[in-house]
């Protein structure tokens, strides 16, 4: 699963930080996200894409194996 | 749960622990003729309730300090590292004390296989009923 969060983050000059705090995880995981370690659960991709006033679809892509 | 109301009972505890700890020494000087394994646990208690009770303070400083720990408590990938965590040492556990009880029934030390077989049989028998008990939930 690949996303653009960290791109997203850059055009809305959003620190890690700020986007954590919002959507209620930690840095370390905003960290893990954007390098591609760890996919978000269903809820916290909701709950960036609402942050980003995007869908689901815009800031994840989903690769078939 | 709301996490002051956690916070809250994770302050009881932590005032518990020490009181208990003060009195289960207490007991084993006067109750119980000083018995050394008693002071222990009794002090355990005390050290433990303590640390409990600087976190407390520590993380109950200021609003931001709370919201970064009702945060730190629910994030997702920790929970997801924990479990992970927990899956890894299951199975070490599990499957070192299976080649253990098999090293030690060959050496003929049966008297130390047993423990470590039962103690492997009821952690996988609790692992089964807790299955058994979230699949229904789930």
């Amino acid at each position: 699963l690949k996303n653009k969060i960290k791109e997203l983050r850059k055009q809305n000059k959003v620190t890690q930080d700020e986007l954590a705090l919002a959507v209620g995880v930690t840095r370390q995981t905003i960290i893990s996200l954007e390098n591609e370690r760890y996919n978000a659960s269903l809820q916290l991709a909701y709950r960036i894409a609402r942050y980003f006033s995007l869908s689901i679809e815009d800031i994840f892509i989903f690769e078939e194996e | 749960m709301d996490f002051r109301k956690k916070l809250k009972i994770r302050l009881i505890l932590a005032v518990s622990y020490m009181v208990l700890g003060v009195l289960v020494i207490i007991g084993a000087n006067v109750l119980w003729q000083n018995i050394l394994g008693l002071w222990g646990i009794g002090l355990g208690l005390i050290v433990g309730g303590f640390r409990n009770l600087r976190n407390y303070f520590l993380i109950t400083k200021n609003e931001e300090t709370i919201k970064k720990q009702e945060i730190a408590e629910s994030d997702e990938r920790i929970i997801a590292i924990a479990h992970k965590a927990a899956t890894i040492a299951f199975s070490i556990y599990t499957m070192g004390s299976a080649v253990a009880v098999i090293v030690l029934i060959v050496l003929n030390k049966f008297s130390i296989a047993a423990p470590i077989a039962c103690s492997a049989f009821f952690l996988v028998l609790t692992y089964r009923i807790s299955y058994f008990i979230i699949s229904r939930r789930h």
